[in-house]
């Protein structure tokens, strides 16, 4: 389960490696100022005001400003493991191995729970995670996960609505306590 | 007189005291735990407090802040895991010191020392965060407009690998709190036609998402690592004579960690750095650190527990964090109606003296905890991840949810937990996000109104002999990483 898929990223954060440009991180760069532009783009939607009505200061202005300090410090980043391979410090010791198999699957996991969150309701939902998440991470003892399932969402449950008055979205099923 | 025992009154009320002891008690499981770290927790936990009084739970919430900073030292001293970044450096002498026999001495010295930083940062807290809110009274937009600044700036120090990378975050947590409906002129700002946006991003799910889930999905790579637990039966207090050979590094490390946690964003894990490479300096037997040092544990301990009662100076005197985890107590504070600063100070002083008195019980409590729950504490580790992280995920649900009874808070939570783990893949840290959408607002609002008072002339702002000293902070500030990593290159050549 926990296998590992392998990124393309370098073998090492040494500067001599990977030279002047930093290959993951200007997939980053790339990723940031795409980002950016699109964000920018958005600003020059957003409607105009008198200027004695928006004080000199159009909606637009604040956020095309940080759009802007963002993107240049971006564009800095593929250069950055110069400056940190000088002070000793590895960029890439969290990235260096692949994404595990382990994490990609818990992320798809939890998308899809929360996307059916809505229809199943919080207490199904929480019943859900709990009966399938352990599993997904290698617990093979099932009567301790049944327990879990049972004893747990249902406790939460009781805490938080009874106690804490927090209202449980019943869901399309209508499954509540 | 009539605040201090209006303030230190409210925390005797019997469900405040018994709010507080489950602040501390979830504090210190969390710290103990590793992966579970007081941000978290303190960000579960706020969604929840908003059914109670805001003093009694801002309280519960720093006293869960001191006490997550202790806790982590349980286990970086028993399996050599910090629980929580802060004990990094307790584990180097920590860890040694029980491996050689001597668990319950590691642990009690490391006690006695958290408890003497606390406190003692406490006693600058109660005097320093009243002072300097009566002087930041005098501050005009342009003034706060610097100082919010300077304070992201901070963020180029911060803890993590880069300090581009801290700057990054933080513009991105400033960029999101442009979400919404501009205060100014009414239009809508990145809502993307979703009504839940108009009143601005909620801080709570972004929150639950990057500390609780990225984390999540950290600890998904990291399940079948294997660590070697030693058993304490007992915590053993140090002898006098122990502590006195040792008084000096401890109020040398108090001190240190104060300043560090008084700097807007620098916390406890660099204040603890900063400490044990204090202490090893001023050491005669420096060549014994990392073999179990006592001044290796007491050192590190003493300044990451100062640095928690230093960073609520700024926190709460200026509306400043003082750290990623008093950035949430004060979103917590923003989500219970305050607004954080010199105001809340001189027209509320009750709050500060509830929240010292808070502060105070959690650093006596740990002396308890000590003696009596070392032993309970460092089972909690046995608890398996694979039943864990499912319960933390479900309090994330429920958290997330919880703010609003909206399902879209569930899926910010979602984004922001997806987008976290791969900031944090790539050394872009969530605190200093998180920073920046805290101050964020306030960035905003001081800017506009800057801009009104001097016509639209950002250079008039220089007038005011305030806002040029930020501005020079600012400027040291930011050419420090660059300067540093110069001297480096020169040394090594």
């Amino acid at each position: 389960m926990t296998e590992s898929i392998q990124t393309p990223t370098p073998s090492s954060g040494n500067a001599r490696a990977i030279g002047l440009v930093h290959p993951v991180d200007l997939v980053v760069t790339l990723i940031i100022l795409s980002g950016v532009s699109y964000l920018f783009y958005e600003t020059t939607t957003f409607a105009e005001v008198a200027p004695m009505f928006a004080q000199n200061i159009q909606p637009s202005m604040y956020p095309q400003i940080l759009l802007i300090i963002i993107g240049t410090l971006a564009v800095f980043l593929p250069f950055e493991h110069i400056l940190l391979t000088r002070k000793g410090k590895d960029i890439d010791k969290e990235r260096r191995d692949g994404i595990p198999r382990l994490t990609l699957f818990t992320m798809a996991f939890l998308i899809a729970i929360v996307a059916a969150a809505e229809t199943l309701g919080i207490l199904l939902t929480m019943i859900a995670i709990s009966l399938i998440m352990p599993r997904l991470w290698g617990q093979k003892k099932i009567v301790p996960i049944l327990m879990f399932a049972t004893v747990f969402p249902v406790l939460v449950v009781l805490l938080f609505s009874k106690v804490l008055s927090v209202y449980f979205d019943p869901g399309l099923f209508g499954v509540a306590l | 007189m009539d605040a201090v025992i209006l303030g230190l009154s409210l925390l005797l009320e019997f469900d405040n005291i018994m709010l507080i002891t489950f602040g501390v008690l979830i504090g210190v499981l969390v710290g103990a735990l590793p992966g579970l770290s007081s941000p978290m927790a303190i960000a579960l936990l706020t969604p929840f407090t908003i059914q109670l009084e805001p003093i009694p739970a801002i309280a519960m919430l720093a006293a869960l802040y001191c006490a997550g900073t202790f806790g982590g030292s349980i286990t970086a001293i028993l399996i050599n895991a910090p629980g929580a970044p802060p004990s990094v450096a307790t584990a180097l002498d920590g860890y040694p010191m029980a491996k050689r026999g001597e668990p319950g001495r590691a642990l009690g010295l490391a006690t006695v020392a958290s408890v003497c930083g606390g406190v003692l940062s406490l006693i600058v807290f109660i005097f320093a965060a009243p002072a300097l809110a009566s002087v930041a009274l005098q501050f005009r937009p342009p003034e706060y407009f610097a100082l919010a600044i300077f304070a992201l700036s901070m963020l180029a120090s911060m803890t993590g690998k880069s300090s581009l990378r801290n700057l990054i975050s933080g513009g991105v947590g400033v960029l999101l709190a442009t979400i919404g409906i501009h205060l100014t002129t009414g239009i809508e700002r990145f809502t993307f036609g979703i009504p839940e946006f108009d009143d601005g991003i909620n801080f709570v799910p972004v929150l639950i998402g990057l500390f609780a889930m990225g984390e999540l999905l950290s600890q998904s790579g990291t399940l079948n690592k294997a660590v070697e637990r030693i058993h304490a039966k007992a915590m053993q207090l140090p002898t006098w004579a122990e502590l006195k050979s040792l008084k000096g590094v401890i109020l040398r490390s108090s001190g240190i960690g104060t300043f560090i946690g008084i700097l807007p964003a620098e916390g406890s894990t660099v204040a603890a750095i900063v400490g044990y490479n204090e202490a090893k300096r001023f050491s005669k037997v420096s060549h014994e650190f990392g073999t179990g040092t006592p001044e290796g544990i007491v050192g590190p301990e003493a300044a990451n527990n100062a640095a928690a009662g230093g960073a609520m100076v700024p926190t709460l005197a200026l509306g400043i964090p003082g750290s990623g985890s008093t950035a949430l107590i004060l979103a917590a504070l923003i989500m219970h109606g305050f607004r954080p600063g010199p105001y809340l100070i001189n027209e509320t002083p009750e709050f500060v003296y509830a929240i010292f008195g808070a502060m105070f019980f959690a650093n006596i409590a740990f002396l308890a905890i000590g003696l009596v729950g070392a032993k309970f504490f460092s089972l909690v580790t046995f608890v398996p991840k694979t039943f864990l992280w499912p319960a933390v995920f479900i309090f994330s649900v429920i958290g997330a949810y919880s703010a609003s009874s909206s399902f879209i808070d569930v899926y910010v939570m979602l984004t922001a937990g997806l987008i976290g783990y791969f900031m944090n893949r790539h050394g872009f840290g969530a605190a200093p996000l998180v920073m920046g959408l805290i101050l964020g607002k306030l960035v905003e609002e001081a800017f506009s109104q800057s801009m009104i008072i001097y016509d639209n002339n950002f250079f008039a702002l220089l007038e005011s002999p305030i806002v040029l000293f930020f501005f020079a902070l600012t400027f040291i500030n930011l050419s420090t990483p660059f300067w540093t990593g110069f001297r480096k290159q020169k040394a090594n050549t």
